[in-house]
């Protein structure tokens, strides 16, 4: 009698046991409880000295006491710089690489089209350290902005550029596949249908990109280290240096005796916020999603 | 007067300036039009023509002031080169103000520089590039003016205080980069031998076992947590998880520094197991239902099947999901600057102090030596090294994706 099993190994009834899913899911306990300790670990050691208080108030005897506030307001100048600089470009080669604002009829424009995807191609993967020494050589010392919140956000603003234009030109793309031939039939400027038909259409993809290169930029510690500096000072003008909350983490781990208690408060407030954003923006994309399909067509 | 002041006083300029364009070559406009001739374009469009004939020159005329002040043509002060971008202004606008007439194609020309603006910003991407390789490129040609190149790579001795300051000629002692390099790989082999086997089954389960709820809670979740700050991860890989190794280390005999590269290894593995989990997850459900069907169809069960059929199709995208989590954990910063040591060591032995790549460039800029240094310049060449073996590694894995997504398209 020929084995016809060969190949198999173990009856029927063994191999049908379902040991791959019991792994599988083993591993996703395993998963949950991992980022689990991470987040409960910050959450209590952080909670004891989260206050009111501490987030109005500046630091004190180097951040081990006192409050956030100077660097709250210097985290938000940073992010504001960085995102003045990354939506009007970002908008503007998103507009154009979606082929949303007709094909470029100069061969420049059609070299800028494949340059700009092959360079956002090589950004996207460049460690951020890299922007970080970029920024120093560039914004601090040729362009002599120092260290400062000025340099800081527009070191940001390069590094985050190609996520925006990436969902940028995603949701371009798609509202333009289901719109434009129907307004350019009707004779609409392309100028108009873009502001009246396209922009609505991709507004909650755009709102999308948005968030993603603001929380990207929020998270960022490496490249902001030597382009806005550590001074926790109130920040008075953009050409000040000034500290962001995740530099105030690292400083205060790593370099102050005793601060450990208001890093983890600090990190456990960015993380906060990073969560509060996120919950938001699915909120309301939901909202969106509803609002969109129940429209009538 | 203060930039912040000059940037407004300007931005006031030039807002007046091409409103009043506007609102003149509307007003030309609607009068011709009044007289009954035909006209190409509407009359906004002939005033939207003037406002953008004003406002281009002066940014133009703005931006090469600004540009000439950085090349040292210290005379020119910031009310110069306003008042030079105002007087292009008016130039402008008188120009386009008397060019509207019924034949002139305002329309296109609005649309023209439209573009122009368009090809400008997308530009940017180009020279931010540009400008990347460029800084990196050129303080590494200074930093190999000063170091010999050999030594550099060659070198197994990195400790950049003991290199002879201000001789003639070439340091060939102190800057080997070879102990930085066996750092940052080991770490990153630590951090890959977490985050593959994880990953890959997490992404395994999402896709093949796990019920559409658990499937649409966990996917946006993962993205979340791939958003957790690194300084976060760091915290927690030296505060947290340091002790506990040399705790363990201890009980069972062994001796573990509290710098050991185990702890941002370990951490950088869970850092990086979101990003291997959702990119093999794409991979996985992107190989066509109909080799599921038919190799359970032949009588294969599902975990067979997922060994013998799923794995070996995927596997060019696994394969690229695992180069670019490498090429993330060698450019990952702030977890080993916070949990691994600042001295060089050439050692496998993952329970002693090593130092990596990163972790030297931040001590190089964050320290309170003087730019133009050797120790400041080697960051940058530090960092032209960190800068080939990312690209290279995205470059293979983006084509390796692509050839895949060919294969089953």
């Amino acid at each position: 009698m020929p084995d016809f099993s060969t190949g198999f190994t173990g009856n029927a009834a063994a191999r049908a046991r379902p040991y791959g899913q019991w792994l599988a899911a083993a591993t996703l306990v395993l998963l949950a409880a991992l980022f689990g300790w991470l987040l409960i670990d910050v959450i209590i050691r952080g909670f004891g000295s989260l206050s009111w208080e501490f987030i109005s108030s500046a630091p004190t005897d180097a951040g081990r006491s006192g409050g956030i506030w100077p660097v709250i307001v210097a985290s938000l100048a940073t992010l504001a710089v960085c995102m003045a600089a990354v939506l009007p470009i970002g908008l503007g080669s998103a507009a154009l690489l979606s082929g949303v604002f007709g094909a470029p009829r100069s061969s420049l424009g059609q070299r800028a089209v494949n340059g700009c995807r092959q360079s956002l191609d090589i950004l996207a993967g460049v460690p951020s350290i890299v922007f970080g020494l970029f920024g120093n050589a560039f914004f601090c010392l040729y362009l002599g902005m120092g260290f400062s919140i000025l340099a800081g956000g527009l070191t940001l603003a390069c590094m985050v550029l190609p996520y925006f234009i990436r969902t940028a030109e995603h949701a371009l793309r798609s509202a333009a596949t289901t719109h434009l031939a129907g307004s350019l039939a009707l004779g609409l400027r392309h100028s108009t249908m873009l502001r009246r038909i396209l922009l609505p259409a991709a507004l909650p993809g755009l709102f999308a990109g948005f968030v993603l290169a603001l929380t990207r930029a929020l998270a960022e510690t490496a490249a902001l280290l030597f382009t806005s500096g550590y001074v926790s000072r109130m920040p008075e003008s953009l050409l000040d240096s000034g500290r962001v909350l995740s530099v105030h983490v690292y400083d205060l781990a790593m370099n102050v005796t005793g601060g450990e208690a208001q890093a983890y408060s600090t990190a456990l407030v960015l993380i906060i916020t990073l969560a509060v954003i996120n919950v938001l923006v699915a909120l309301l994309g939901h909202y969106w999603q509803q609002k969109l399909n129940g429209a009538p067509q | 007067m203060t930039t912040g002041q000059l940037l407004l006083l300007f931005a006031a300029c030039l807002l007046l300036l091409a409103g009043t364009a506007y609102v003149i070559g509307r007003r030309r406009a609607e009068g011709i039009k009044a007289g009954g001739t035909f006209m190409n374009s509407q009359p906004g469009q002939y005033g939207q023509f003037a406002a953008t004939w004003t406002a281009v020159p002066a940014i133009v005329a703005a931006f090469v002031g600004w540009v000439a002040t950085l090349f040292g043509a210290e005379i020119i002060s910031g009310k110069l080169i306003i008042a030079a971008a105002v007087a292009a202004a008016v130039v402008g606008l008188v120009w386009a103000v008397r060019q509207v007439d019924p034949e002139l194609r305002a329309r296109l020309g609005v649309e023209r520089v439209i573009t122009a603006a368009l090809i400008t910003a997308s530009m940017v991407s180009i020279l931010t590039t540009l400008g990347i390789l460029l800084s990196i490129i050129f303080e590494s040609i200074r930093f190999f003016g000063m170091v010999d190149f050999m030594h550099f790579v060659t070198g197994t001795e990195w400790n950049p205080d003991a290199a002879p300051e201000g001789s003639e000629e070439l340091i060939t002692k102190g800057f080997g980069s070879l102990p930085l390099f066996a750092g940052t790989f080991l770490i990153t082999g630590i951090a890959m031998t977490v985050a593959l086997p994880i990953g890959l089954l997490s992404a395994i389960y999402m896709s093949e076992y796990a019920s559409p709820s658990v499937r649409s809670v966990s996917k946006p979740l993962l993205e979340i947590l791939a958003g957790i700050p690194t300084v976060v991860y760091g915290f927690f890989a030296a505060i947290t998880i340091a002790p506990i190794i040399v705790a363990v280390a201890d009980k069972v005999g062994l001796q573990a520094s509290y710098q050991a590269a185990l702890a941002p290894g370990l951490v950088m593995g869970i850092m990086i197991i979101p990003f291997i989990s959702s990119l093999s997850d794409d991979v996985i459900n992107s190989v066509p239902e109909s080799m599921r069907d038919g190799s359970l169809a032949l009588g294969m069960t599902k975990s067979e099947t997922i060994r013998h059929i799923l794995i070996p199709a995927a596997l060019p995208g696994i394969i690229s999901a695992t180069l670019l989590g490498v090429s993330r954990a060698l450019g990952e910063t702030m977890i080993v600057v916070m949990a691994a040591g600042l001295r060089p060591n050439l050692t496998w032995n993952p329970l002693e102090a090593v130092t990596t790549v990163t972790v030297r460039i931040v001590d190089a800029l964050t320290g309170d030596q003087a730019f133009g240094t050797p120790e400041t310049l080697a960051a940058f060449s530090l960092g032209l090294v960190l800068f080939v073996v990312t690209l290279i590694l995205n470059i293979v894995s983006v084509s390796m994706v692509r050839r895949f997504k060919q294969q089953y398209a």
